[in-house]
């Protein structure tokens, strides 16, 4: 069998480097998709190091409540707080880093949340179809035909505004876009001739569903993953800029323009510096999202 | 050229195409003559250049990826690879072209009549304005719409179509296979052109069916006096229809001659090999070709046949492109096993010696020199390549058979 | 495994006794045309229509047709991927036609398919490797080890090389993706493969190794074939006995070498007499040139009477009116037609 472990090594060291080249090549002929791709990379590269990174850590509530410093509040954007500081004289640009650990645990959250429910909810709608498909369909075209954020708000409002129940709101709005989109790929796929071969052969519904078709319906989800999670990001920071979201003095994005807009347009940055972090992870998810559509070569949408 | 009025003409053609895996030399020095009057079919297997060369001769070809990087295309002695607004107007004025998948020729949401008339009004315009086009689509006379109608029937009519016109006020996916083919002829016949060509046009059809769009075309052909190129890779199509025969190999044209000659005694190997393995009703050979079809973007040196050859000899065929040598009979052989001037008989007698396809090796469609990778895998580097150019076009190896 | 035994039964026929290997009865697809909002039941497209034949064991038996005769559905319906909605099919002995999935299993490993288009056949997600040995992993047979060395086999078995294992499928050419879809087939030791135009997506040839290959295959391993195609030629080289198929129902079914000889049904001479042939050889093997007309009409409303007879050149008036039953014209050879019960009247 040696022989076969070392084919096994050579092909596949052989293929995947020669797939890695073919993405790489896909990802160059978009350049905006790197930019992305860099974004990404730094957001994460933030939120992991923020400790680090942060000057004041303990202004982003870093182990224990944040720290307040009322002698220097509303400092201008220097050197010294290159955001300037808040109403309670905390490092704006240190509450920014952090934010950054909510937004991307509130995306990933709701994400996970959506396509664990989303997946299987498609896939055995598509799949088995009949009654079962029908009646999964219909109540997630109900979810669908509610605009998402008044769908969120109408969800969060009962519940306590808490960063937990913003994200559970989100989650609950978003499953049915998975298990839509899964749903129309299933439906082409479920034609494929290896779908049928596999049944030939005496497999189960459910081996088939999840070892045969879903690993072919796997490149359109990946990329809605990402154009998602800018969006999440997106209606995360909403529902904090409503205040039904993180409660101050949470370093939420949302909840700091909020905070913020109190106080415009004399303390500007306030604001402004948590609007830029989210114009930027969005733009980020997107980007990459927009590549890896091309790189994949799959419709979203 | 021997021949004495070839309407049409292409000489030393070659294509190349730019790929995510290099430069394709797909089309190789590619000549092809049409006598006035003549049908001739191309016939090979997929990805053997044949639906290039007939796109690069009907001025088809999506450039890029695709490049004519030398070549002359004469049309009754216009030379039109050279003069893009020449090949436009001798297209529309003398050549028509019929597909082999109506449903993608035809618009989906026009009726055949509305086509048909469309035809009748642009055909011979390579430019029309907008204001013209609404002038035609508000006031168009009566007198001329009728006439239009007279001659889509008459057309339709000939082409044995039950219920013309009825047929005129469907919609092409009303209409089954057959019919969609015949009306397809139509509109190509509608423009009254000197010169066909055809595209695997029966592929999709069923044999009764086919046998049926069969004896129209060469019906049209006899009353219109008409030229055509037809390509396909059922040798038997080309039997019904042909009169010369060109066989592609690999972008390169491995032997010409006339139809008996080039299927009752193939002197070519791969010819010889592709007439073998089809299934006939006495036999069929089971040893098939071995190998796959090279890579263009690296063909073989010599004859891009040889690593696929049971007669290849070393040396010679791996090192010197064959010309194409002329029997005395005036068939062309591009291959190293003859010579010019070779009787018919002294050719087929060193055929039968040198030419044995063996069944013997174990991994007979096992590629010659690397693997099989499909291009397509990662989609997209060549997505306007291959996605446009249809199957026939230099993806690679894997192909082949498809 | 079961290669060398059967070696002698190539020469002496088939003909011992035994029962065949499938017996269809009568077999019946219809599918529901449903039309409106409340989906109700418009009328029905009957794709297979009281189909009867036997594939003997170790036979190669050919339905042959065009599309839309409901050839494909019908090997499907044999291969129990649909459930029929009328007769029975007896696999060696046992009527299969009416078994629960669960029920099926045991017989999923007897009865195998090898589709038309290996491209969609294949999981392109999955390795060679794992496409192989996924019948063995759903019926639970044979540790890991057993399971590669099962697959290493199978694959040199069908000609390819040990090294294709751990390639996914679109870096193979046609040809080779077939080999695996067969491979894949065998894996279980079915005894009877249907063959559903195996080899129509491949180039002339790939498709004569590609056939050499299940030649070899059938005699080696005594495999009993279903073969489904539209290409008349090919049958005659390999069938043993064949089944024309019209718009759901069989028209003629006859030994291969009296079919070709002498082809009853008109509808089977105008098949024959279509065939594009390649050599001038092969002129003596077609019957007179007919003139054919029309094209199969829409399933789901077939002509009155005999469903050949718009087409038919030798249609009387009766046949818009009478539909014809099979009839036995020779041996082992039935036809359907008006005009045989007229000869049999005048005899």
């Amino acid at each position: 069998m040696s022989a076969i472990e070392n084919w096994y090594h050579s092909e596949s060291m052989e293929n995947r480097k020669e797939s890695a080249r073919r993405i790489a090549y896909r990802f160059r002929q978009n350049p905006l998709s790197l930019v992305g791709l860099g974004i990404i990379v730094g957001l994460v590269f933030i939120a992991i190091f923020a400790p680090y990174i942060a000057r004041h850590p303990q202004d982003a509530g870093y182990m224990g409540e944040p720290a307040v410093d009322f002698a220097n509040r509303f400092a201008e954007p220097s050197l010294a707080h290159p955001f300037g500081t808040d109403q309670a004289g905390r490092d704006i640009l240190s509450r920014v880093i952090f934010g950054t650990r909510y937004s991307l645990a509130l995306g990933l959250f709701v994400l996970t949340f959506a396509i664990g429910i989303g997946v299987p909810v498609g896939l055995v709608a598509g799949y088995v179809g009949g009654f079962t498909g029908q009646v999964l369909m219909r109540i997630t075209d109900i979810f669908l035909s509610v605009p998402p954020l008044v769908l969120a708000l109408a969800v969060a409002v009962p519940l306590q505004p808490s960063l937990r129940n913003a994200m559970i709101a989100i989650a609950v709005v978003w499953w049915p876009w998975y298990a839509r989109l899964v749903y129309g790929e299933v439906i082409s796929v479920r034609e494929e001739q290896f779908v049928e071969a596999s049944r030939g052969i005496g497999a189960s519904r459910i081996r088939i569903m999840f070892r045969e078709i879903l690993p072919n319906v796997l490149a359109p989800i990946t990329v809605k993953f990402s154009l998602d999670m800018g969006y999440a990001i997106l209606i995360g920071a909403s529902l904090g800029f409503l205040g039904l979201g993180a409660q101050p003095p949470t370093p939420e994005w949302g909840t700091m323009i909020a905070e913020g807009r109190a106080y415009l347009p004399a303390q500007w940055w306030y604001s402004t510096f948590p609007g830029v972090a989210i114009f930027i992870a969005v733009l980020g998810f997107n980007l990459l999202g927009d590549g890896l559509r091309d790189v994949l070569d799959v419709e979203v949408d | 050229m021997s021949r004495t009025d070839p309407i049409l003409e292409l000489r030393d053609l070659e294509v190349h195409f730019d790929t995510f895996d290099g430069r394709a030399r797909v089309i190789n020095d590619v000549d092809i003559t049409v006598d006035e009057g003549e049908t001739v079919a191309i016939v090979g297997e997929s990805g053997c250049g044949k639906s290039v060369t007939a796109e690069t001769i009907m001025g088809m070809l999506p450039q890029p990826p695709g490049e004519i990087v030398d070549g002359e295309l004469y049309y009754k002695g216009e030379e039109l690879l050279g003069d893009q607004t020449a090949h436009e107007r001798v297209k529309s004025e003398s050549m028509g072209m019929i597909f082999q998948d109506p449903m993608t020729s035809l618009s989906p949401v026009f009726t055949v009549g509305e086509m048909m008339r469309d035809v009748l009004t642009y055909q011979g315009k390579t430019n029309v304005g907008w204001l013209e086009i609404v002038r035609n689509v508000l006031g168009r006379r009566d007198a001329d719409e009728a006439e239009m109608r007279d001659r889509s029937v008459e057309l339709l009519d000939q082409l044995q179509i039950p219920d013309p016109e009825g047929v005129l006020d469907r919609y092409p996916i009303e209409l089954s296979g057959g019919m969609r083919q015949r009306v397809l002829i139509a509109m190509a016949m509608l423009g009254e052109p000197e010169f066909l060509i055809a595209d695997e046009p029966t592929t999709a059809l069923d044999v009764t069916v086919q046998d049926q769009i069969l004896d129209l075309l060469t019906e049209q052909i006899e009353r219109e006096n008409l030229s055509m190129l037809y390509i396909t890779h059922n040798l038997g199509v080309a039997r019904r229809i042909a009169d010369r025969i060109y066989v592609m190999y690999a972008g390169e044209i491995a032997e010409v001659g006339t139809r008996d000659e080039i299927l009752d005694e193939p002197l070519h190997p791969y010819s010889r090999g592709l007439v073998d393995s089809v299934p006939k009703l006495t036999e069929f050979d089971r040893d098939g070709i071995e190998g796959l079809l090279p890579d263009y973007t690296d063909p073989p040196s010599g004859c891009r046949f040889h690593p696929r050859c049971p007669a290849a000899m070393s040396g010679t065929c791996d090192v010197e492109r064959p010309p194409r040598y002329e029997l005395s009979s005036g068939q062309e052989v591009a291959c190293h096993l003859y010579e010019d001037g070779l009787s018919r008989a002294e050719a087929a007698e060193i055929a039968a010696e040198e030419i044995e396809f063996d069944s013997g090796a174990a991994f007979e469609d096992r590629p010659t020199s690397e693997p099989a990778q499909d291009r397509s895998s990662v989609k997209g580097e060549s997505a306007g390549t291959t996605a446009s150019i249809d199957a026939q076009t230099p993806r690679s190896a894997e192909d082949t058979d498809e | 495994m079961s290669s060398d035994h059967t070696r002698a039964d190539e020469t002496d026929s088939i003909d011992d006794t035994d029962e065949p290997l499938l017996q269809v009865r009568d077999l019946e697809k219809y599918y529901p045309i449903t039309g409106g909002l409340l989906k109700k039941q418009i009328g029905e497209v009957k794709a297979v229509d009281g189909v009867s034949f036997d594939v003997r064991r170790g036979e190669t038996f050919a339905i042959v047709g065009e599309s839309g005769c409901g050839k494909t559905t019908l090997g499907k319906t044999i291969a129990r991927l649909h459930a029929p909605t009328g007769g029975s099919i007896r696999f060696d002995g046992r009527d299969i036609s009416a078994l629960s999935e669960r029920d099926l299993k045991p017989v999923r490993r007897e009865i195998q398919v090898v589709y038309q288009d290996p491209t969609s056949s294949l999981n392109p997600r999955k390795r060679i490797k794992d496409i192989v040995a996924e019948p063995l992993v759903v019926h639970d047979i044979g540790t890991k080890a057993e399971r590669r060395e099962r697959v290493a086999e199978l694959l040199e078995r069908v000609d390819l090389p040990e090294d294709f294992l751990y390639r996914y499928p679109n870096e193979l050419s046609g040809g080779q993706k077939q080999r695996v879809a067969i491979a894949r087939a065998l894996t279980l030791n079915p005894s009877l493969l249907v063959l559903d135009e195996p080899t129509s997506a491949l180039d002339v040839s790939v498709q004569a190794k590609v056939i050499a290959l299940l030649e070899e295959l059938q005699a080696e391993l005594d495999l009993s074939y279903l073969m489904i195609t539209h290409d008349l030629s090919l049958t005659k080289n390999i069938a043993d006995r064949i089944g024309v198929m019209y718009l759901g129902k069989l028209m003629e079914k006859a030994p291969a070498e009296t079919l070709f000889d002498a082809p009853q049904n008109p509808y089977t001479e105008q098949l024959l007499s279509a065939i594009p042939i390649v050599e001038e050889s092969e002129a003596a093997f077609k019957p007179e040139r007919i003139s054919i007309r029309g094209e199969t009409p829409d399933p789901s409303d077939p002509p009155s009477g005999c469903p050949f007879h718009p087409r038919c050149h030798r249609a009387v008036d009766d046949c818009s009116r009478v539909e014809p039953e099979l009839v036995d014209v020779g041996t082992d050879h039935v036809s359907r037609c008006l005009l045989h019960d007229e000869d049999e009247s005048e005899m």
